[in-house]
């Protein structure tokens, strides 16, 4: 119908179009409260389908800024077959084994989709010489805390093979503003990179040497700081903070350095973990399956973390908007038909006798679908402007409402306590990430042109189905039914 | 000029057929009238005459082609038609009631000044053409049904009760304008209980249990 009536508005010799298009124009003009009420409803819908698919944009662009916010890291954790001691009482090389060395950081950068890779370890390390740095603004805390009684738990030593691809120096937390940073050219150094704030807290510079040792005193080590870095990450003090959780206390080192430290001169090398940097953060799940079974890694027991229960707590109040919005589209749609097609139903009823003169005048039935289709797009026209001028408001205090309701609701389930939703001490991704993710919602030509379309199928279907229900009466039938 | 061949026309929940094989054939240059009491099918015969509805059985020639052949839109426009309800499109003009007629009948020339024409000739003054037509009486409105109808210059003019709703002074106006119509060679068939108007028609016709009967004819 819609590919006659253009055919029909195109072979119309142009008297006719100025006929049909006059005839429009007076019957608009003469019923004007009526046209204003289906300009209203027409607004509503297009508004309503407009903000739909402009929250459902920017939920879409929401998931994958999450995506690139966890910086399309993969985590292959490997974890031993027995304890550290057991693997002392019986075979420690074969313990070793199990773990990547840097032969397998080199060999693992082959697999597909890998843009970088760097070797890890974080543990727990103490020094008898230097002091940690203080938490500012600390809080009293109570005696007997979750570490103490065992040990040191004075800093968090990283393990590192290359610490210029670790994300907070890649995304600007934290860079090296004195020294060199750790890479191969040190990896055989017992060499450390300290934070700022901790050097001059200790009075130590580039080419220091400085002790540290495992939280039980052991296996002291003398580094040489070969850099020192400066970070703005902070910490809200609670009671629970610990000292090593302070970001100054946190000790990058060669992997070298981190594992005989830490675990013993036996356990020298040890990756504990390999993060691999993935060109892109849409191939995570393939890569996720694809190293399960990468060759590189054979014989060693690991598992991948692809920070999915991260990503899915910070996505998790985008993806109910998104649901909802979808839901917004489909019900408003759904019921805009609804509503459209009877309103234009009555109305159209109420010009059934109008349709039976121009119809015994000898009038095409497509030149009256023309016209009425010619008279409701006018209209339509003008709602979709308007809906452009205030789809954007609407869309953007629609989207904030259900996002901070989602939020909350998350927040609570979560963390009813806090009001947080995780704490990480690890290297990707932070609470700060997770409660501030937020949806940038605009309007796009792609969103007007399928809005447009959707909203030209509906009007159009509104009134040529009553229009056509009207004639395929005959005239004298129209008449004498309204008689 | 309209040829009716045997035809039948009842109503679908009617056990009666309401036209039974009629027969007729109407010619150019005259003026018919067509009698008969109330419910006698005088305006269902003028619908099918009209092309607003099809017989139930028979065939309607125009000019010799039947009017499934010439397609009903198409007869139409080609005729005028003077409604007994006048069918005008109420938010219009008598104006633009003329002129919408006009266009839907492709008439070529200047619409406005014919259309004008027209309403004068049934006595509409100026200010009344430009009126809504909800404003106008019964018989004004009757008045530019009419003019629409003799406005488009065509061959036959098919009119149910055309003076029905005017007084006897405005009555015998129309009936002579349809008169002269039918002397300068169109055919007027008029539907009509006036025998003022009857009076003036050159054949007069009445249906009388289902069957056209000619009462009157022109010597």
């Amino acid at each position: 119908m819609k590919l006659r009536l253009s055919f029909y508005t195109l072979s119309m010799k142009g008297a006719d179009k100025m006929s049909l298009i006059k005839r429009s124009m007076l019957s608009l003009w003469k019923r004007k409260a009526k046209m204003l009420l289906i300009l209203f409803i027409i607004t509503t819908v297009i508004t309503m389908v407009m903000t739909g698919f402009t929250i459902g944009n920017a939920t879409d662009a929401a998931f994958l800024s999450a995506r690139q916010k966890l910086g399309a890291v993969v985590t292959a954790l490997f974890v031993p077959q027995s304890s550290y001691q057991a693997a002392l009482d019986g075979n420690p090389d074969k313990f070793i084994a199990s773990f990547p060395s840097y032969d397998t950081v080199q060999e693992a950068r082959k697999i597909p989709h890998v843009k970088d890779l760097y070797g890890f370890s974080s543990e727990f390390a103490s020094s008898p010489e230097a002091k940690p740095y203080p938490i500012e603004n600390d809080v009293e805390k109570p005696s007997g805390g979750i570490m103490s009684g065992n040990g040191s738990f004075d800093y968090i030593m990283d393990g590192i093979t290359d610490l210029s691809i670790h994300s907070d120096f890649t995304n600007g937390t934290s860079k090296i503003v004195e020294g060199r940073t750790i890479n191969d050219e040190v990896k055989d150094e017992y060499a450390v990179v300290v934070e700022k704030r901790f050097a001059q807290y200790n009075n130590i510079t580039v080419g220091s040497i400085v002790p540290f040792c495992s939280v039980d005193g052991n296996n002291t080590i003398g580094c040489i700081v070969v850099g020192i870095y400066e970070t703005s990450r902070t910490i809200e003090p609670t009671i629970f903070t610990q000292i090593f959780e302070n970001p100054p206390n946190r000790i990058y080192a060669t992997i070298k350095a981190a594992s005989t430290i830490t675990l013993g001169k036996k356990f020298e090398g040890v990756i504990t973990r390999l993060n691999f940097i993935l060109d892109d953060p849409l191939y995570i799940a393939e890569f996720s399956e694809q190293i399960k079974n990468a060759p590189e890694l054979k014989g060693m027991s690991y598992t991948v973390d692809a920070k999915d229960e991260l990503f899915q707590q910070m996505v998790e109040p985008i993806g109910k908007v998104a649901s909802t919005s979808k839901l917004i589209v489909v019900l408003t749609a759904i019921a805009g038909v609804i509503i459209l097609a009877l309103v234009l139903m009555i109305i159209t009823k109420e010009r059934t006798y109008e349709i039976g003169v121009l119809m015994s005048l000898g009038e095409k039935k497509t030149a009256i679908i023309a016209q009425m289709v010619f008279e409701i797009l006018i209209v339509s026209v003008l709602a979709f402007s308007i809906s452009c001028a205030f789809g954007d408001i609407s869309s953007k205090t629609i989207g904030d409402v259900l996002l901070q309701n989602e939020f909350a609701a998350v927040n609570q389930q979560h963390n009813p306590q806090s009001g947080v939703i995780s704490s990480s001490l690890d290297d990707v991704g932070s609470t700060q990430d997770i409660t501030q993710e937020s949806m940038d919602i605009g309007m796009s030509v792609d969103i007007l042109i399928k809005t447009g379309l959707i909203s030209l199928i509906v009007v159009m279907l509104s009134t040529i189905s009553p229009t056509m229900l009207v004639m395929r009466k005959k005239p004298r039938e129209i008449f004498s039914h309204i008689g | 000029m309209l040829m009716l061949k045997k035809i039948n026309y009842q109503y679908e929940k009617s056990q009666k057929p309401v036209l039974s094989d009629i027969e007729y054939s109407f010619e150019q240059g005259k003026m018919y009238a067509i009698e008969g009491p109330s419910g006698c099918g005088k305006t269902t015969l003028l619908s099918l005459a009209a092309g607003l509805d099809i017989p139930t059985k028979g065939e309607i020639f125009y000019q010799g082609t039947t009017l499934n052949e010439i397609g009903y839109e198409k007869y139409r426009r080609k005729i005028g038609i003077v409604f007994q309800s006048y069918n005008l499109i109420p938010y219009m003009t008598p104006l633009q009631n003329v002129i919408t007629g006009l266009e839907i009948s492709r008439t070529n020339g200047n619409l406005r000044s014919t259309a004008i024409e027209a309403l004068k000739i049934v006595g509409l003054e100026q200010d009344e053409i430009n009126r809504t037509c909800l404003k106008l009486s019964g018989g004004q409105q009757q008045r530019v049904a009419i003019a629409r109808a003799i406005a488009k210059k065509v061959n036959l003019i098919l009119a149910d009760e055309p003076t029905g709703n005017l007084d006897e002074e405005r009555a015998d106006e129309i009936a002579q304008i349809l008169h002269s119509l039918a002397q300068s060679g169109h055919c007027v068939i008029c539907v009509t209980h006036s025998k003022r108007l009857s009076k003036i028609c050159d054949i007069v016709l009445q249906i009388k249990k289902s069957n056209l009967l000619p009462i009157k004819t022109q010597p």
